[in-house]
């Protein structure tokens, strides 16, 4: 059995696992459920994570250091997924706050990602920001917000203060910018 | 090249240095996806992976190869020639990054 659907059809589109995981019978989704165990953090399945949640979602490995470097000073769970499969199977499973997710993903579009999340009443409270570096300018962040249900739209590379801003507006949390070389020299004691 | 990273970094050097090292690395998987992608003539994976080494080169700064990546999802030139030369200038500007970021490594260890 597939670790990544949960079935072994990870080809097929994702309306049509989302079709099929809506009419599967319990014995399969329990069944599935065993899989969803092994592919997320162990933290998600034996205790609940410190809320808010967010999942950041994409393929360059470089986000994945600068935004927690960025959020520094946020007090909750952050979640990594590197495409758009998996951001999309642990974004049904933990139910974040907040996903923010590249445009263009490999497996799943960021977008459709979005719209996957707001078109379930299961999921549907989950924020959603789109980042991308290739659209550009207003046609596409209206277009992202309109067609595909997301709350935000950053264009990269990712600004400090604008994704510290977005995440304070949709999560309703304050986030200091850590003085990371304060907070070091706190650390060494000095 | 890296101003925003230096803001960011607020003078942690070790961050900086992980990112960087992370961007190249990265980078190279890129390259090698790319020239894969060109054996296979395969040009929606070869532009695929300009765009992602283009993304992460526009996030470190590294701003001529994020140039370069942005021409090639653009060009409508998808001759094997065209895409081989573009992927000849990307492995250029790589190198010219990588010596640029051991420059910049030895100027952080000499201060």
């Amino acid at each position: 059995m597939c670790g990544k659907c949960g079935s072994c059809f990870c080809n097929a589109s994702a309306v049509w696992k989302r079709d099929f995981w809506r009419d599967a019978s319990t014995a399969l989704i329990e069944r599935r459920k065993g899989i969803i165990d092994e592919v997320l953090p162990p933290q998600f399945v034996e205790t609940h994570p410190a809320r808010p949640v967010i999942l950041l979602v994409d393929d360059d490995k470089v986000v994945h250091v600068v935004v927690p470097r960025v959020l520094a000073g946020f007090h909750g769970t952050l979640l990594h997924a590197y495409d758009g499969a998996e951001g999309l199977l642990m974004a049904q499973t933990v139910k974040p706050d907040l996903v923010i997710t590249d445009a263009l993903l490999p497996k799943i579009d960021g977008r459709q990602i979005s719209h996957f999340l707001k078109d379930s009443s299961d999921t549907c409270r989950s924020k959603v920001v789109v980042m991308t570096a290739v659209y550009k300018g207003t046609h596409y962040k209206a277009e992202a917000i309109r067609k595909f249900g997301a709350d935000e739209f950053l264009e990269k590379p990712i600004n400090a203060d604008r994704l510290r801003l977005v995440v304070e507006s949709l999560l309703h949390v304050q986030i200091r910018s850590v003085p990371q070389r304060l907070e070091r020299q706190l650390a060494a004691g000095q | 090249m890296i101003a925003d990273l230096r803001d960011l970094s607020d003078g942690d050097e070790v961050f900086l240095r992980e990112v960087l090292a992370m961007y190249l690395r990265q980078s190279n998987e890129f390259v090698t996806a790319m020239r894969a992608a060109l054996r296979a003539n395969n040009t929606d994976l070869f532009k695929f992976s300009a765009h992602a080494l283009g993304g992460s080169s526009l996030q470190t700064g590294a701003m001529q190869v994020a140039n370069i990546c942005h021409a090639i999802q653009c060009s409508e030139d998808t001759t094997r020639v065209a895409l081989s030369a573009a992927l000849e200038t990307v492995e250029f500007e790589l190198e010219r990054v990588t010596m640029a970021v051991a420059q910049e490594g030895w100027r952080a260890t000499s201060q």
